[in-house]
């Protein structure tokens, strides 16, 4: 397993390259439209004044040269300044808006994990009872409502009539650990509701194979329990694609966050990252897409790891 | 003769046949029509026919993993046709499988160990630990694998190991009836034979009765004491192993044994030419359609007016066990008699 995981994590190597090459070059690609320097100077930039800080900073070196700087400092930690403030790190702005949105998708997955494999299992115990036809109906409403506008209609009753949740902003844990959980509730089930459906659906086909399969027949004809029968032996085989389903759902729920920020009035990455674009703040964009992608690519380990624990033949075989 | 372990009598199992969508009724499938027979400890029956015939069914019938429609089966003289739930588990241990799929069988994400062992806990109550390991070593033993198979996943074993390991599943538990449902039936040929002489081992070891299933008759007369031949839910003929191979009473027994290869060229012609005389390319007739005569007549090289209008009853066969056919009491009234010498005057005749 430990091998399985090196191997694993020295294939992030290059990814992370390819990260950090994208994430430079679509920058790059913004600045050849308007430029930094004019963005710097402001309204009314004189030519000395972009002369100046192009040269300060370094926007007239050849690209390699700038890419390999930027690099370089960027693995340090040192991701430069916002263009719109010069006295603001780059670092430090995605230090103070990542907690949101990293805590807002951890919350969904753990929500959408959980219910989606409960309703997956119940209908897959009897595939075609009443229970399965209710809760199938139920995933394939949430695939069609986007999650979000569904967690504004609970918004209704659990923030604003019963004042159990809060209904927009983000509170920090620092400040009120209650608060913090009142304040991502809402946004992670509106993102939740999505993953929900996908693991239902995933889980009800792979477990209603597993548990017509021939070793859950052999099982029970050995008198094993029926909850072992599922625990033990259906469900970590039915896990192997659903966990591949949590991945992907994954990386899509970090891309959904900016909807759910919005609606919610979050200051999480997804705004960051919209607001960058629009200012074309060119070192918070290249930051911000390269801390997003690294995020990915750790959930993605994740998976492998879990992936290589249910399944001996990928952790033993690679 | 010592008592028998199990005891199948007039076994019938079917299936009703419903949609779903449009809540019609749909025909009852007829998988097991009527069969009975008796294992005794320390012997092997077994059940051959072709796909489709219900012999799977009769072994599930027997697990309980299928309801009963008709019939009675019992275990050491006990009535175990419908075990309630309290009684399940003290059933399971006494009754045993070992499936066809040597790769499908076993759980992919479970190690030899526990795959072997959780038998030994559900039954004996004994956890994971040292003496659990010691029956595991002991049971890989009596099925010939060495004990560096304990931490083995079944992916990294071979057809023939995990069919070794199917069986130290089974016997794990200490049953005294064993159903091996097509157990080498996916494997090859000389692998087989080792999976069979592993099958004797372990009935001389422990006196465990089999049914064994298979649709290659010469592999179940070699292994079985009995046989019964299985045709749409019917047995057409049973009796001793030996008996029925050398002298088939019934048509459809015969184009079994035609249907073997032989290893030499003369009975090889001989075969070829009585296989030629079966209507090979006429399908069975449907388990949920059956006709009112013989389910054979339409492929019977044979067949009389009586065989498309009246099921036949049992009668009694040289062999000295029973076949289903209207040759022996009626038409040439063979009365029990082989029905090879028949076959193949009435094939030169055409």
């Amino acid at each position: 397993m430990a091998r399985y995981i090196g191997i694993r994590l020295l294939a992030m190597i290059p990814l992370l390259f390819a990260i950090a090459v994208i994430s430079f070059a679509i920058a790059v690609a913004m600045e050849a439209r308007g430029s930094i320097a004019g963005s710097v100077c402001g309204e009314g930039a004189t030519i000395e004044c972009i002369a100046q800080v192009e040269r300060q900073l370094g926007l007239d070196d050849p690209m390699p040269i700038r890419f390999v700087r930027w690099l370089a400092s960027a693995a340090t930690g040192d991701l430069g300044t916002s263009l719109t403030n010069q006295s603001v790190s780059v670092s430090s702005l995605i230090a103070d808006r990542i907690g949101a949105t990293l805590s807002i998708v951890a919350y969904s997955l753990v929500i959408g994990v959980a219910v989606g494999m409960a309703m997956g299992i119940v209908s897959a115990v009897r595939p075609g009872g009443v229970a399965d036809r209710a809760l199938s109906v139920a995933s394939a409403a949430l695939i069609a409502a986007p999650g979000f506008v569904l967690a504004m209609l609970l918004s209704w009753w659990l923030a604003v009539e019963w004042g159990w949740l809060s209904p927009a902003g983000y509170t920090r844990p620092s400040e009120s650990i209650t608060g913090w959980i009142r304040s991502i509730t809402l946004p992670a089930i509106g993102l939740a509701l999505p993953t929900v459906a996908l693991v239902q659906r995933q889980l009800r086909s792979s477990m209603t194979n597993a548990l017509q399969s021939r070793y859950v027949l052999a099982a029970r004809a050995r008198g094993i329990r029926r909850t072992s029968l599922i625990g033990e032996h259906a469900l970590p085989n039915a896990m192997i694609p659903t966990v591949t389903a949590i991945g992907f759902r994954a990386a899509a729920a970090l891309g959904l966050t900016f909807t759910v920020e919005v609606v919610f009035n979050i200051n999480g990455m997804g705004t960051l990252l919209t607001n960058a674009i629009q200012t074309r703040n060119v070192t918070v964009l290249q930051g911000s897409m390269l801390v997003v992608g690294i995020v990915v690519l750790v959930v993605n380990l994740l998976v492998d790891i879990s992936y290589g624990l249910l399944n001996p033949k990928v952790r033993l075989e690679r | 003769m010592t008592a028998p372990f199990l005891e199948v009598e007039n076994l019938h199992v079917h299936f009703a046949g419903r949609s779903r969508l449009f809540r019609s009724a749909m025909p009852t499938v007829k998988a097991v029509n009527g069969i009975s027979f008796a294992i005794e400890p320390h012997r092997t029956f077994g059940l051959v026919g072709e796909s489709g015939s219900g012999k799977s069914t009769v072994a599930r019938a027997v697990l309980q993993l299928t309801d009963v429609t008709a019939g009675t089966i019992r275990l050491d003289g006990a009535d175990v046709t419908r075990v309630p739930r309290e009684a399940e588990l003290a059933f399971r241990k006494r009754v045993q499988a070992v499936l066809q799929d040597p790769y499908s069988s076993l759980n992919q994400v479970h190690q030899v160990r526990t795959i072997v062992g959780d038998g030994i806990t559900r039954h004996f109550g004994i956890k994971p630990g040292p003496e659990r390991e010691q029956r595991i070593l002991a049971l890989l033993d009596e099925v010939g694998l060495a004990g560096e198979f304990l931490d083995r996943y079944p992916y990294e074993m071979s057809g023939g190991q995990r069919q070794r390991v199917s069986i130290a599943r089974a016997l794990a538990v200490e049953p005294g009836l064993i159903i091996a449902d097509e157990a080498t039936s996916a494997l090859d040929v000389s692998i087989q034979s080792q999976v069979i002489n592993v099958l004797r081992r372990v009935q001389a070891d422990t006196g465990v009765a089999f049914l064994f299933i298979g649709h290659d008759l010469d592999v179940v007369r070699h292994v079985s004491d009995d046989v019964g031949v299985m045709y749409l839910g019917y047995l057409v003929e049973q009796g001793g192993a030996d008996g029925v191979y050398d002298l088939p009473a019934h048509p459809y027994t015969e184009m079994l044994i035609a249907s073997v290869p032989v290893p030499d060229p003369a009975a090889q012609a001989e075969r070829r030419a009585l296989r030629q005389t079966f209507k090979k390319d006429t399908e069975p007739p449907s388990p949920s359609d059956l006709p009112v005569g013989c389910p054979f007549a339409n492929r019977c090289p044979v067949a009389m007016d009586i065989c498309t209008e009246l099921m036949p009853e049992a009668t009694a066969a040289r062999h000295g066990g029973h076949v289903r056919c209207h040759l022996h009491t009626s038409g040439p009234v063979l009365a029990g008699e082989s029905v090879v010498p028949y076959i193949r005057s009435a094939s030169t005749a055409r």
